[in-house]
């Protein structure tokens, strides 16, 4: 119960910690005693719950809103577009404002934490997106993120997962982000390269970030649409330097675009140029942004309080920093094992590798003795068979259709009972035993560090030892562990001994994420009850 | 793949990832350059690089095995990236569109109308590709995700300036295996096309004329949209189209206008090149009525009886002209040859055949056979083939059965000797 309430009214901030920027946990008083109380009429129900609760509430409070502002548009027949903005920026702060909202807010930032530092994970060998991003800023992206529930949901569909649809959107949201910075997007063009690669959303994006008036952005839009019909490189690709267009070519533009959009007004060459300068512009701008702190001075005082202590404190009623992962589908759990069977064997081990074990096509290649394409054939191959025993049984039984959108929900449910089926696998035949051979107090500290995500410091404080018996404790214990699923795997998969020996990183991740994500209940609880009586 | 691709392959892992060599870029890039204006150069390059990928990755790592096919052919392919993005691709009675983008997001997915609204060219899915060749290490490809024609008709936003139909980024499945699995399913994934009007060969000869024209940005936007699905939406205009824009355009020859013909008006036919039959073949008709080497024509009675002079022809008219197919054979003359009756109900019958010229009267030793595999083909306004006649060995002359026709009807004869085509043309 405490972590749903710290789950649904605790923001998260970051805050200085002896020079060091550490997450903050600040709980709101409204939404604790709110959650509270829906506590007391629902005390059996978890965190996917109630978030799916408070978004059927915030997607009827919209529709209700939406629906007062048509009625009060069409009420005023001289309403103009800047009354229409004007009511459309309220409901977005009412919307914002409302509980419902704020609770979403409180839930993605938890889901925003542990997305940003998977990803961070993910992407911390990569030198030089380290030395554009620290952790921190991957935290603070998630929260950005999260800021807008109603966006961040609006393509959600009950009766999917809502937290595990939550994760995913996180996740690949961060990496979104972070894509044009890793030296693969458009970030070195030229003006008119530029203009050229970036997608006609995101300069609409940029344009509203400068003007308002929607029809002085479809001008824009328009004149950069004629430009993409008649500006290409005309020289073998490869350069990120593009050419300014000829005259001839803006002219061409021009007549483009009074033949497409029959303006009052005839444009002329001049005209374009200067829309798609102003195009340039927006995208430049919006492309290097200024990100201001939340907890900068305003401009009237020299300082003022960081934005988290603005909020009401309270003591942390927290205990567990913990992530609900929403069980997938019991009836899809109990046929897949039949399912499975009907699979050659070297793709169940294929998909243990790959679903269970989290490797890429290119590290499984090496236990088969083939390559990376071979692999990615075979995959494609197992899942193809698999997706349609399933959409069958689905179809039969069900009543599921087998148009392609109801498939898409049908394999979403698919990869989620691959990845629990075979993390279970690997953690009931190899992981949980071994656990139980690894010294208490190191299994204390594996829980603290992998589970709560503590760091060395604030769990030799819990314990209380030495930092550094801490660091010595969790090398000792993971080593131990490794090297079980090591010994496991070469037996189970016969795999070649030099790709398991010396342990590889990727089962080092493993034993990490299978004790962050995978949970027995049973064990969590005796640990529970172990770590009070330590 | 490099390290980072291979990352983001295990990020993006529905995603599929294809890396692109320099000298693949290269290559394909030089590869396709007959084009009338840059936009169409580069998007038949994305096109191709696109295409060649794709069929690499669907027999060797895409799990299917079936066989996929180009639509309509690959001669057709500059003809269509002459005007508009996309690539049809058939698998089965599948077929996929393949619509390559280069732009930095993949934000939004945008599809041509052409590819939509065209019943002969929609497709059943929709596979959205991002390009990318920036670097000086090659490029990528990325297969991101996948939509149907169902889809983007009731869902899509329509741009009726673009003419696109646009799906934003969360409305597509990004797990290609989806769709192999939905194909074998054979679900209703394609929404109703409307048919489009039917042009009159005069109405496709006018759009030609205005559309034909190089310009420097597709012609897709001069005309509406019904009247350009249906030009395009038809394999020879669309050719024709191409052909026109890209290469330069011989005079075109006016048609024989048979009617005056009959009337005993040569005056146009003249300054066409035709001839009365005995100023080109003298007086003998050794030629025609023979008792041999006519193919195209199983009974020689039926020749006799439609001959012209028959009592039930209130007219007849043969015309001939002597036609050069550029082949350099010293010994051939050949001369295409007009049969034309009207009968006393008015209506109008004709055959043309084709026959060496034997140059007997100036004591000439021509060949009295045609050549092996000349051809001669007889096709209605819209390029149909109602005959192709060919010659055998010892054939004399080739001719097409009798036709009918109304007044006003229009009909292409070619003659065809290996690479060598003349085009004649007739109205009723």
């Amino acid at each position: 119960m405490d972590e749903i309430i710290e789950m649904f009214s605790t923001y998260l901030g970051l805050g200085d910690s002896n020079g060091r920027l550490v997450i903050r946990q600040v709980s709101d008083s409204e939404l604790a005693t709110h959650i509270t109380s829906l506590l007391q009429f629902y005390p059996d129900a978890n965190a996917e719950f109630f978030a799916r609760k408070f978004l059927k509430d915030l997607r009827q409070f919209l529709r209700s809103l939406m629906g007062d502002i048509i009625t009060l548009v069409l009420s005023n027949p001289g309403a103009n577009t800047e009354f229409v903005m004007l009511l459309l920026l309220n409901a977005l702060r009412l919307c914002l404002e409302l509980r419902e909202s704020r609770h979403l807010v409180v839930f993605l930032q938890h889901i925003g934490k542990i997305s940003a530092r998977r990803v961070y994970r993910r992407w911390q060998n990569r030198l030089q997106l380290t030395q554009l991003y620290t952790q921190q800023d991957f935290y603070q992206i998630a929260w950005s993120i999260a800021s807008n529930p109603a966006k961040f949901f609006r393509k959600f569909k009950f009766p999917s997962s809502l937290t595990n649809y939550a994760r995913s959107t996180m996740e690949r949201k961060i990496n979104d982000e972070i894509f044009p910075h890793l030296g693969l997007g458009a970030h070195m063009c030229s003006d008119w390269g530029l203009l050229r690669r970036e997608s006609r959303s995101f300069l609409k994006e940029a344009l509203q970030t400068r003007w308002s008036e929607k029809q002085l952005i479809d001008c824009y839009l328009s004149a950069r649409d004629c430009f993409n019909q008649i500006y290409a490189p005309h020289t073998a690709p490869g350069s990120h330097s593009l050419s300014k267009p000829t005259v001839e070519q803006f002219q061409a533009m021009a007549d483009l675009y009074n033949q497409l959009v029959q303006p009052a007004t005839i444009a002329g060459s001049e005209d374009i140029r200067q829309w798609l300068n102003e195009c340039i512009i927006a995208l430049r701008l919006y492309r290097q942004i200024d990100i201001t702190s939340i907890d900068t001075p305003s401009s009237s005082e020299e300082y003022s309080p960081p934005f988290c202590e603005t909020i009401p404190d309270r003591p942390s009623h927290c205990q567990w920093e913990r992530l609900n992962v929403q069980e997938p589908a019991e009836q899809f759990m109990a046929v897949l094992p039949q399912f499975l069977a009907t699979i050659p064997e070297n793709h169940r081990q294929l998909l243990l590798l790959k679903c269970g074990c989290g490797l890429s096509f290119r590290l499984i290649a090496p236990f088969f003795g083939v390559v990376p394409s071979t692999v990615n054939h075979r995959y494609n191959t197992a899942k193809q068979a698999l997706l349609n025993q399933v959409a069958q049984w689905a179809t039969q039984m069900l009543g599921v259709s087998s148009e392609s959108y109801d498939l898409e929900e049908i394999s979403a449910r698919l990869e989620e009972c691959l990845k629990k089926y075979y993390q279970d696998f690997v953690f009931r035949s190899v992981l949980q035993n071994a656990l139980s051979l690894v010294d208490c107090q190191y299994r204390t500290m594996l829980h603290l560090r992998y589970f709560r995500q503590m760091n060395e410091a604030d769990i030799a404080c819990q314990l209380p030892i030495s930092t550094q018996e801490v660091v010595n404790g969790l090398a000792t214990s993971s080593q131990s562990l490794e090297s079980a699923i090591a010994s496991w795997l070469q037996n189970h998969i016969e795999a070649p001994p030099d790709l398991l020996m010396p342990v590889p990183n990727w089962i080092t991740k493993l034993v990490q994420t299978l004790v962050e994500t995978y949970l027995d209940h049973n064990f969590i609880s005796t640990e529970k009850e172990k770590c009070q009586q330590f | 793949m490099s390290t980072i691709l291979e990352e983001l392959a295990t990020i993006y892992s529905d995603h599929v990832w294809l890396e692109v060599s320099p000298q693949q870029i290269e290559k394909t890039w030089f590869a396709e350059h007959d084009y009338s204006y840059y936009v169409a150069r580069w998007t038949a390059f994305k096109n191709r690089l696109t295409l060649d990928a794709f069929l690499v990755w669907i027999k060797e790592e895409s799990g299917i095995d079936k066989q996929a096919d180009l639509w309509p052919s690959i001669e057709d392919l500059p003809s269509i990236w002459e005007v508009v993005n996309g690539t049809a691709v058939q698998i089965g009675k599948t077929r996929i569109i393949l619509i390559p983008n280069d732009e930095t997001d993949i934000d939004e997915f945008c599809v041509p109308a052409e590819w939509v609204d065209i019943p002969s060219w929609a497709g059943d899915y929709y596979l959205a590709v991002q390009v990318n060749i920036d670097g000086p290490n090659g490029g990528w490809l990325r297969f991101w995700g996948y939509t149907t024609h169902k889809k983007l008709k009731q869902a899509g936003q329509f741009d009726k300036i673009r003419r696109t139909y646009s799906l934003e980024r969360e409305e597509l499945i990004e797990d290609l295996n989806v769709m192999w699995v939905a194909r074998k399913f054979d679900g209703d994934e394609k929404a109703p096309v409307e048919s489009l009007p039917n042009l009159s060969a005069a109405e496709a000869e006018e759009l030609l004329k205005q559309l034909g024209q190089p310009s420097c940005y597709s012609p897709r936007f001069k005309v509406d949209f019904e009247k350009w699905g249906a030009l395009i939406g038809n394999r020879t205009w669309r050719r024709e189209l191409y052909q026109r824009r890209v290469m330069p355009q011989p005079p075109v020859k006016p048609a024989l206008e048979l009617w005056r013909c009959l009337q005993n008006d040569f005056v146009e036919a003249a300054q066409a090149g035709w001839q009365k039959f005995e100023e080109v073949f003298g007086t003998t008709y050794e030629n025609f009525y023979g008792l041999r080497g006519i193919r195209g024509l199983s009974y020689n009675r039926e020749a006799y009886r439609d001959s012209p002079g028959s009592p039930k022809h209130a007219a007849s008219v043969k015309l001939a002209k002597p036609i050069d197919l550029g082949v350099k054979t010293t010994k051939l003359s050949l001369a295409l040859v007009t049969v034309l009756t009207q009968e006393v109900n008015q209506q109008i019958r004709f055959r043309i055949q084709l026959s060496p010229i034997i140059k007997s009267q100036a004591g000439g030793t021509g060949s009295r056979n045609l050549p092996e595999g000349l051809k001669l083909i007889f096709t209605d306004e819209s390029g149909k083939i109602f005959q192709d006649v060919a010659a055998g060995s010892g054939d004399r002359i080739i001719q097409t059965k009798l036709f009918s026709g109304e007044p006003g009807d229009r009909f292409t004869v070619k003659i065809v000797l290996r690479n060598a085509c003349l085009t004649e043309r007739f109205i009723i």
